[in-house]
């Protein structure tokens, strides 16, 4: 009878800490996240409309956002090329991506492929509005960065 | 049939699967396209606009390895050359000696093989400086054998007048007047399907959404023309056929 009394008490007590220490671990492995946004402007093009492929006018928004600005959270370590591709595959934008000699190489976003308006043309990136000096896939995301992908027309004139 | 069996294993192993890889490499490599179908290791999508025009593409290099094939077996070699004598003799000459010249040359080193071994007998050990003995003979005997031909050739055609005057031939196809005919007609045809061709009104776009060109008539009558043209030889050849049962049962 003593024997059945104590483990009454007990069991409860051992899921008690059991539960605590679990959520302990749990907060100790989940990494803190970064916030981030990202958006995708095609808006040179109306720029320089004479240049652009009759078959790609359509698939130009009229303000040239194909994504306005976007907040994400995403995890340490992961790169600007990352988060182009996760939100792409979240919004169900096209993305052409291809591994180039200095690593990914977006050949073409939401069916605006580089070269469709005016030889020159393609696309680039900007962090917190200005041009990165590497390449997408390398360059780390740091907490609070704005990229902003840019089509440019032509490199002189679009800044 | 041109061939038979023959040419559908042709069309089977070689003009199919060429058609087949143009699709799966742009399906592969190019990622174009709003209808995308399913994920590729690397991210991107395999899309149905990319695959389509791959058929397309294929089926375009499909049908022109299947031209090429038939060119071959209708305008076989000697023919090729006749037409070359009657309009360049002196070039189809050359080509015809220069063609000759392997198998030719082939046939002769074996002769002075045999006839070695029969004088000689044949040795089953031979060391490979032995070896390089008799490969230098056989040259040596070859060569001369090889000048002497060419002097044989020059004399025999000396005697028979080339080079003297003006030489005519033996015509072995002579033009007729529905020769003439359907030569003319194959041509303006022709000209036509590329008249149609270059005002682009069968081109059609894959890139990003597959959209046809707008019905004019005039793409109608091109296709209209097309299958006039593709079935000439159909046409001769029925014809034949039956001109050929109608003679048998005269008989």
């Amino acid at each position: 009878m003593m024997k059945n009394n104590v483990c009454k008490r007990a069991l409860p007590v051992l899921l008690a800490v059991c539960m605590v220490l679990s959520l302990m671990v749990a907060c100790k492995k989940q990494q803190p996240g970064i916030q981030c946004s990202v958006e995708i402007d095609c808006g040179y093009i109306w720029d320089h409309e004479e240049d652009l492929l009759e078959s790609k006018v359509e698939f130009v928004p009229q303000d040239g956002m194909i994504l306005a600005e976007t907040e994400v959270t995403v995890e340490q370590g992961d790169t600007a090329f990352d988060l182009l591709e996760e939100i792409c595959d979240e919004q169900d934008i096209h993305l052409d991506a291809e591994d180039g000699s200095w690593g990914k190489y977006v050949k073409g976003i939401g069916q605006i492929y580089g070269g469709d308006c005016g030889e020159m043309s393609g696309w680039m990136f900007k962090v917190n509005g200005e041009y990165a000096d590497v390449g997408s896939e390398v360059y780390e995301l740091a907490e609070g960065d704005l990229i902003s992908w840019i089509f440019i027309c032509d490199y002189e004139i679009d800044q | 049939m041109l061939r038979g069996k023959v040419g559908i294993r042709f069309f089977m192993g070689v003009a199919l699967p060429v058609c087949l890889l143009s699709v799966v490499l742009n399906g592969w490599f190019h990622h174009y396209g709003v209808t995308p179908l399913f994920r590729l290791p690397g991210g991107n999508r395999v899309t149905l606009e990319a695959l389509c025009q791959g058929a397309v593409l294929g089926g375009m290099f499909g049908a022109a390895t299947l031209w090429l094939y038939c060119f071959g077996i209708v305008l076989p070699q000697d023919k090729l050359l006749y037409l070359g004598s009657q309009c360049m003799p002196a070039l189809s000459l050359v080509l015809t000696m220069a063609l000759r010249f392997v198998p030719t040359y082939t046939a002769q080193t074996a002769k002075i093989i045999r006839a070695r071994q029969g004088m000689l007998g044949k040795s089953t050990e031979q060391k490979f400086r032995q070896k390089m003995r008799h490969g230098g003979t056989v040259l040596s005997i070859l060569t001369t054998w090889a000048l002497e031909n060419s002097i044989q050739t020059a004399d025999s055609m000396r005697a028979r007048g080339y080079g003297a005057a003006k030489r005519s031939s033996y015509r072995r196809y002579r033009w007729h007047a529905k020769d003439i005919i359907c030569a003319l007609c194959i041509l303006l045809i022709v000209g036509m399907l590329a008249g149609l061709a270059i005002t682009g009104a069968w081109n059609v776009q894959y890139d990003p959404v597959i959209r046809f060109p707008e019905a004019m008539p005039i793409r109608y009558a091109g296709y209209v023309i097309y299958t006039v043209l593709c079935a000439m030889p159909l046409y001769m050849d029925i014809r034949r056929a039956w001109k050929w049962q109608r003679y048998l049962s005269k008989i």
